[in-house]
């Protein structure tokens, strides 16, 4: 190594003896060595890598699952894999119109649940003026056909209302009115469940659910809840049969988003059988269908969540290294040229780099990309030849102090040739700012690829990466918890102990800049 | 003052000068060229494609089609109509603020971008002013009480912002305050996105218009508050190392007010070079963020534009991202020498 350990402003005598004599590198390594967050951060990253590397092996031989493998049964599992959710195939949903979902159980009462069944019927709505919509759904199975009966009156409002059918959309008045539910048709019958001061407002859905025990008696035994439906209203406190969304019926119909519609609400059951719900996962209380263990549960296709974080993780993380090899690459070679020669090659230089810089990076790149649409290998040119204009700032400077060193101008007048001065005696030198853009570098094409895929520009589907993972996890939001933490953690920790690692090599390589 | 402005200005025409050039080169490299889209429809005879093509100059070399693109080709009477009679065209050119039609919407881009303005400027405005609000008083205190537990956790905390991808941030926060922390109406206490209610036609009230702003502001602003907060400390620690604060202190100040009426308001000044990086930097986060937030804004229109191959609203996007960037630059400078009197105009 050319330089030695004068070069770096010492504290005292006693640190200068105990560097004396080594190399700028080995004194770098010997500072590293005290650094525990920087080893840390290194330590975190090495397995990351190996991780990504070895992704098949432990994919095959640890997890035993497969990362392509999907499974509806399996869908939205949820980390320790006890608990399955009912899939709802988005595509089914309507912008306009009545989405109805129903889930009951497949026994009378509530503790044997082995299936949940979800039905999803879009219609569109119209209303005469005055008039509102309506719909009961009720899901018990062999029930008889239920009547409604409006307020005080003995004739049926509607009779035979059918299971789970959107032919019970009734047109009732608006007002307020007192339903009252009654098996058969006649005002005799057992009265199942009152639903007092419903109001019945315009241009809204109100919704009566029935649920609760078809064979218990009287009034509690069946319970009832009417509520309307606003474009976000979906709350219910309790609910086993459960209208998940429906839109306004006028012509000011909002759009129904299916954000909005996979709230649905967790279903546990107590000891007496009677439901819990809450917010969150719908759980019907079973492992997953296939006996295998998926240990961060799986994603909306069933497929397992974990490996497809290590393949991702592969993906993500070569990437980001290739690319920012080829802007280090591209950096330092412009970066020396620049700094060293000066002149028109440097005035071209900053005037290109200026140029691209009034754009933010992120819309060049989206461009290129989006009208490009390249796979992997032009993914990675791009970001690298759009990567390096910082780096080439950074050499250049450095470049330009170096030029006016003494043992350049001595190097020259001895009458050393250019190529011998730029390997020899300015590279060497650069080694430290340029192994630190290097882990920063990486960190930054790290958030920048996972951007573009999480825009949908950069890796596509089939393909994981930790973008396109969190991009498909924010269509399932709140029924896959565990979509969009685990991905979005594991960029977090990446990024976070590259730039980690990037300021303990900076503090390593030149502890003066230190504060 | 003015002289020095109109420097700027015409230092910036190259500048601008090869942004063009530069949208205009990506958007031929396009597989089959800018219009391939338009080309393309079933529903069009082969006639039809030849006269389009000819209209659009798309078979031109492309030096050409770039200067129609930014002169216009009503000085051309080059289009010839059913008879065979040569007639001008009728595109003006970007220099005369024509920047064409949509393709998918079928609408002039400069009405587009207008009618998406004032969202992107709300939302944007919001976020710069958030950072600097709080970005200022963390860096001055971070600097003020240097070493201390305050002072670590901010930079660790900066440090980590810039770490986590913003659009994850934003996810993470809808999740936290859209769904599981309630309101008192059992809803989430903040809505999940969208600029404002979308049942009502009238203008919102102005907490429900804050409500929805609240997540989007702090994803946008949270990396440029990491940002003032360190470059404020870096300032700070600057200025109070100088010869006239040792003065202040020697003639018996309080330390109260050496720090802020002496340190910090000298601390401030080269904030003003941060307007031109603030501006690129909310622009470009706003891609991310109105998307989260599904934000009828400038940066969500272009990604439909870019998810559709609009061509036209592409090139524009990319020459009005440039101007902004620029006039911030060119804002920020003058704003420093204004300023700091150190600062002279030439």
């Amino acid at each position: 190594m050319a330089v030695r350990a004068n070069v770096v402003k010492l504290k005292d005598e006693d640190e200068a003896k105990f560097y004396a004599g080594q190399s700028l590198l080995q004194l770098a390594l010997r500072r590293l060595r005290r650094d525990t967050l920087t080893l840390i951060a290194m330590a975190i990253v090495l397995i990351l890598v190996l991780l990504a590397i070895f992704a098949p092996v432990i994919e095959q031989n640890i997890l035993n699952v497969s990362y392509s493998r999907t499974d509806p049964n399996n869908a939205f599992l949820p980390p320790g894999g006890t608990a399955r959710l009912v899939y709802l195939p988005d595509h089914r949903y309507r912008s306009q119109g009545l989405n109805v979902v129903v889930m009951h159980d497949r026994g009378a009462g509530g503790r044997e649940i082995g299936d949940a069944h979800v039905d999803i019927q879009p219609r569109q709505l119209t209303t005469k003026e005055g008039m509102a919509n309506i719909l009961i759904a009720h899901a018990s199975f062999g029930t008889p056909a239920i009547s409604v009966f409006l307020d005080d009156q003995t004739r049926p409002f509607a009779a035979r209302i059918a299971q789970n059918s959107l032919s019970n959309l009734l047109e009732i008045p608006v007002g307020r009115h007192t339903l009252t539910f009654r098996r058969g048709s006649s005002a005799e019958g057992e009265l199942l469940a009152v639903l007092r001061d419903v109001e019945i407002k315009p241009e809204t859905l109100t919704t009566a659910v029935l649920f609760g025990r078809l064979e218990g008696e009287g009034e509690a035994a069946l319970q009832a809840k009417a509520f309307s439906i606003n474009s976000r209203d979906l709350a219910v406190d309790t609910a086993r049969l459960h209208v998940i969304h429906a839109s306004l019926s006028a012509p000011r119909a909002v759009n129904v988003r299916v954000m909005d519609v996979v709230r649905i609400p967790e279903i546990k059951y107590g000891e007496d059988g009677s439901a819990i719900v809450e917010r969150g996962l719908f759980t019907t209380g079973i492992s997953a269908m296939d006996g295998r263990t998926y240990i961060l549960g799986t994603d909306d296709l069933g497929r397992d969540h974990l490996s497809r974080l290590l393949y991702a993780g592969q993906i993500s993380l070569s990437i980001a290294f290739a690319a920012a090899i080829i802007s280090i690459v591209i950096g330092v070679g412009v970066g020396i040229v620049a700094g060293f020669y000066g002149g028109l090659i440097d005035d071209a230089v900053n005037l290109f780099i200026a140029t691209v810089s009034s754009l933010p990076t992120l819309l060049i790149l989206l461009i290129l990309v989006a009208v490009l649409n390249p796979g992997p290998g032009v993914l990675v040119l791009v970001l690298g030849l759009l990567g390096w204009f910082g780096i080439c700032r950074l050499v250049r400077g450095e470049t330009l102090s170096i030029r006016a060193r003494e043992y350049i101008v001595s190097a020259r007048s001895i009458g050393a040739p250019v190529s011998r001065i730029l390997f020899v005696h300015v590279l060497p030198n650069l080694l430290s700012v340029v192994i630190v853009a290097l882990a920063l570098d990486i960190g930054n094409l790290i958030l920048v690829e996972s951007a573009l895929s999480f825009l949908g520009f950069g890796i596509k589907p089939p393909s994981a990466s930790w973008g396109n993972m969190l991009s498909n996890a924010q269509t399932f939001f709140t029924k896959g918890v565990h979509l969009v933490i685990f991905p979005g953690l594991m960029i977090s920790i990446t990024v976070l102990c590259l730039y980690i690692i990037g300021d303990g090599l900076r503090d390593a390589f030149d502890p003066t800049l230190k504060r | 003052m003015a002289k020095y402005i109109a420097r700027r200005i015409v230092q910036s025409i190259p500048t601008l000068f090869l942004i063009t050039v530069l949208a205009f080169i990506i958007v031929s490299l396009a597989p089959g060229g800018p219009t391939a889209s338009l080309l393309l429809d079933p529903n069009l005879t082969p006639q039809d494609r030849v006269r389009i093509a000819e209209q659009l100059g798309v078979n031109d070399p492309w030096p050409i089609q770039y200067l129609r693109w930014l002169i216009g080709d009503d000085w051309e009477w080059r289009i010839r109509d059913n008879s065979g009679e040569p007639k001008p065209g009728n595109r003006l050119g970007i220099l005369r603020l024509d920047f064409g039609y949509s393709f998918v919407a079928n609408r002039r881009v400069l009405d587009l971008f207008a009618e998406r303005l004032g969202a992107t400027l709300e939302l944007g405005i919001s976020a710069l002013l958030f950072a600097l609000s709080l970005g200022v008083p963390i860096g001055i205190l971070s600097a003020v009480w240097r070493g201390s537990l305050f002072d670590n956790s901010m930079r660790v905390l900066a440090v980590i912002i810039n770490a986590v991808p913003n659009f994850w941030l934003g996810l993470m926060l809808i999740l936290l305050f859209g769904v599981i922390i309630k309101g008192p109406d059992g809803k989430g206490l903040l809505p999940m996105g969208s600029r404002c209610p979308t049942t009502l036609e009238t203008c919102p009230p102005l907490h429900e218009r804050l409500n929805h702003l609240l997540l989007p502001m702090i994803v946008l602003g949270g990396g440029g508050l990491a940002g003032y907060s360190r470059y404020l400390r870096a300032s700070m620690l600057d200025v109070i190392g100088q010869d006239y604060i040792r003065t202040a202190r020697a003639k018996g100040l309080k330390d109260r007010t050496v720090w802020f009426a002496h340190g910090a308001r000298n601390a401030l000044i080269p904030l003003a070079t941060f307007l031109g990086p603030a501006i690129a930097g909310v622009w470009g986060g706003a891609f991310i963020t109105e998307q989260i937030f599904s934000w009828p804004g400038i940066g969500r229109l272009t990604l439909q534009s870019l998810t559709a191959l609009d061509y036209p609203m592409i090139m524009a996007v990319t020459v009005f991202s440039a101007i902004a960037t620029i006039v911030g630059f060119i804002i920020s400078d003058i704003l420093y020498a204004l300023i700091d009197p150190r600062i002279r105009f030439n």
